[in-house]
């Protein structure tokens, strides 16, 4: 009986290229998530700030 | 009305919190993903014609079914957007057509890989892969809409209608097999799908398969829903202190 072809280098590949797409997207959300909440915090320092500063007295 | 500060502290514990559960989900969706892929390799049945390259069917057909899932989402996410005008339903339209771009990348790069050994040549023009090609051009378009609108909200209203006519592709993409006999397998799931299509170990792979994909496409889209919601924060703290200081 002959024996069914193998092929494994495409069941390599059709893998391989979905967990690389999917580790490569989850990444990519995950630092631009963490990028995002980061200059998030700034801003919001920031305007804490801003609203915490007496405005300048240029007096009479 | 809350200050920005306010708004981005408030932002910022929910984000904390769907951080925290989108951790969760993900450890889960990882030990679903490994025991799927012990029954790929180690349990299912090696396929007596094709052989072995007859597995990538384990993850072509959730992740083709789950792409089908995505833009149904989107295009009734973006109804209710069209309705409601509603920032969250658009940030899910918008989430859910990028990952289901993703996922119909890879039916058809995992499709075309499969085809070379078993059809003998990459691609055909045949009706499924051509209607599965339409259907990525669409969503593509879908989300070249929103990035290049003149206005944000201008892209938030064209993108849904593309989101919601695009749709119209997917039946025709799931009975393209049957309407245009070709050589493409019929389908295995779904309404046309036999009783007897397949062995009942490997329909109890595929199924145990498209929970755990379905699972990561879940947890994908969670993650950009909640970067859309930190660049929609951003973008309204900043249009705030303008308004509040017009030097700053």
């Amino acid at each position: 009986m002959e024996l069914p072809p193998q092929n494994l280098p495409f069941l390599f590949a059709a893998f391989a290229v979905a967990w690389i797409v999917f580790f490569a997207y989850a990444g990519y959300m995950s630092w631009k998530r963490q990028t995002a909440q980061r200059e998030l915090r700034e801003l919001s320092d920031e305007w804490q700030t801003q609203r915490n500063t007496p405005p300048e007295n240029d007096g009479p | 009305m809350a200050s920005p500060g306010r708004r981005a502290a408030g932002g910022n514990s929910l984000l904390r919190a769907a951080r925290s559960a989108s951790l969760w989900f993900l450890l889960l969706t990882a030990a679903l993903l490994l025991a799927d892929g012990y029954l790929i390799f180690m349990v299912a049945p090696t396929d007596a014609v094709l052989g072995d390259v007859q597995r990538i069917f384990y993850i072509h057909v959730p992740i083709s079914i789950i792409s089908f899932l995505g833009f149904f989402v989107c295009a009734v996410a973006g109804i209710a957007y069209l309705i409601r005008r509603s920032e969250r339903w658009d940030r899910l339209a918008h989430a859910s057509a990028e990952v289901g771009v993703i996922f119909v990348t890879l039916a058809l790069v995992t499709g075309v890989i499969w085809a070379r050994p078993v059809w003998g040549v990459w691609w055909t023009w045949e009706p499924r892969l051509t209607t599965t090609l339409i259907l990525w051009l669409i969503y593509v378009a879908y989300l070249m809409i929103r990035h290049y609108a003149p206005t944000p909200q201008q892209g938030r209203s064209w993108s849904a209608v593309v989101g919601i006519i695009g749709f119209i592709d997917v039946p025709i993409v799931y009975y393209s097999v049957q309407w245009w006999r070709s050589i493409h397998p019929v389908q295995v799931i779904g309404p046309e799908a036999a009783d007897d299509a397949l062995e009942p170990i490997i329909s109890r792979i595929l199924i145990f398969s498209l929970i755990a994909i379905l699972m990561l496409a879940c947890y994908l889209v969670m993650e950009r829903m909640m970067l859309r919601a930190a660049e929609d924060n951003i973008t309204e703290l900043r249009r705030q202190q303008q308004d509040a200081s017009p030097d700053y």
